[in-house]
């Protein structure tokens, strides 16, 4: 039972908190915070093998099996865009990206999913667009990085959207003989990335990781191969890894990241920021 | 810039600020608080993102530094102006909020511990153990501590008139 005088403090209280000048609340929100974030690209040894594959070689795709509806339409290869889909996307993620006047480099469609990269040498930026949320993350690129011309720089991270259902990015820089990648999972299953500008992507609704990917290049196919990654006690969340991570959520901002995988990348020899490490893919001819 | 920071900046700013201004009872001090919490927040937020109770947790920072004492404030002030562009309310802007209030000028009188914890149970409505929460003090301390401030509002006030009994 509440007390007059408990019922005068609360009328007060509010009373006086309403006459806190707007304005005050515009600088505060005004300042540039500068939240740490963290490279999604850090160079790391990752070997690459010359397992070849015979071109084509394609496991059936069982990721949308036990996918949550939150991924409903998403398929393992790209897909032409329905009319406005690529607008609708280029708009939700410039507003979400207004301050970084990032030039778009590649669009990945699957279904009703639109995943864009945006990048400049210094920085760079990914959004995805869905049935009913933008998400926005972007991230420093600390260093130039030199791709071999038939390899992948590959960072993979898994993630949760708002709802903790789990699915897996896949993205870096396309070396620049690469003109397609499909990447093998952990499970089996295959993901066909999209490869444009010298830059991939490709996006799984699960935990799967990035086996191997096949490359096609102009002079053939390549298989390059990822070892995999260190087991990540715990599950941490944010920070807890070297990975990076996206942020999906509800366009009402109530969705939550959740990074619980790490990421790398393979760089060959020579150039400035290349990391140590040996290659020895082989080709196939290409079909 | 991470949007979902811009966006949470966005969102809790006017809660926090508001909260802040009435446990400080200084809006440049508020305003400084709630500045240096998004600061701390920023450098922690690989961490905050994946929080179910972001709001709660920013406010326990606010209310750390709040309650941290008026002279370790002033020089966190300082030390801000170098990392923060100068955001110092114009003079007369402590003017626009209404002091001319009995209540409000008791509750001027508390000590900001005093203040807080009512604060937080009558502006925020916070229940008595998420208040122990954000204090990170025990429910005995803030049912004590409130009834305490209470019972100095109740003191400050003008006793309140008795109705004279009629003459025989």
């Amino acid at each position: 039972m509440t007390t007059h005088l408990e019922d005068e403090l609360r009328a007060t209280l509010h009373r006086q908190a309403a006459r806190v000048p707007s304005d005050a609340v515009a600088r505060i929100t005004a300042h540039p915070y500068h939240p740490r974030t963290r490279r999604l690209r850090r160079p790391a040894a990752f070997g690459v093998t010359g397992a070849a594959l015979a071109g084509g070689a394609g496991a059936a795709i069982a990721l949308l099996g036990g996918a949550a509806p939150a991924f409903a339409g998403w398929t393992p290869q790209p897909t032409t865009p329905s009319a406005g889909q690529l607008a609708t996307a280029n708009s939700n993620c410039a507003a979400r990206l207004s301050s970084q006047n990032l030039p778009l480099k590649l669009s990945d469609v699957r279904g009703p999913f639109t995943f864009e990269i945006y990048a400049s040498d210094q920085a760079s930026a990914a959004c995805i667009t869905g049935p009913s949320f933008t998400s926005a993350s972007s991230m420093a690129s600390s260093e130039p990085i030199n791709v071999p011309a038939d390899h992948l720089d590959l960072s993979a991270l898994h993630a949760t959207n708002g709802q903790g259902d789990s699915y897996s990015i896949a993205d870096g820089r396309a070396g620049a003989d690469v003109t397609g990648a499909t990447l093998e999972l952990s499970d089996g299953s295959h993901v066909t990335a999209t490869v444009e500008n010298g830059w991939f992507v490709a996006w799984w609704p699960s935990t799967a990781a990035v086996s191997s990917a096949q490359l096609t290049t102009s002079t053939g196919t390549s298989t390059q191969t990822f070892p995999a990654l260190p087991a990540i006690p715990g599950a941490p969340g944010p920070g807890a890894h070297g990975g990076g991570s996206v942020q999906m959520g509800s366009s009402s901002g109530s969705g939550r990241g959740s990074v619980i995988s790490s990421s790398g990348s393979f760089s060959g020899a020579g150039g400035p920021g290349t990391s140590t490490g040996t290659s020895t893919s082989s080709t196939t001819p290409g079909t | 810039m991470e949007p979902d920071f811009d966006r949470f900046v966005a969102d809790s700013a006017p809660a926090l600020l508001r909260a802040g201004y009435l446990i400080v009872w200084d809006l440049q001090d508020a305003e400084d608080l709630v500045q240096e919490t998004f600061v701390k927040l920023a450098k922690r937020w690989p961490r905050v993102r994946s929080m179910e109770h972001q709001v709660a947790y920013a406010r326990r920072i606010l209310l750390n530094l709040a309650l941290d004492g008026s002279t370790k404030r002033a020089r966190r002030r300082d030390e801000l102006a170098g990392e923060l562009p100068d955001v110092r309310v114009a003079p007369d802007a402590e003017s626009a909020v209404d002091t001319q209030d009995e209540l409000v000028r008791a509750l001027a009188t508390l000590p900001p511990r005093q203040r807080a914890v009512l604060v937080l149970r009558y502006f925020l409505d916070l229940p008595e153990a998420e208040v122990a929460e954000a204090l990170q003090c025990s429910l005995g301390t803030v049912k004590s501590t409130a009834s305490r401030g209470l019972a100095r509002l109740q003191e400050t006030l003008r006793p309140i008139p008795q109705p004279r009994s009629i003459p025989t």
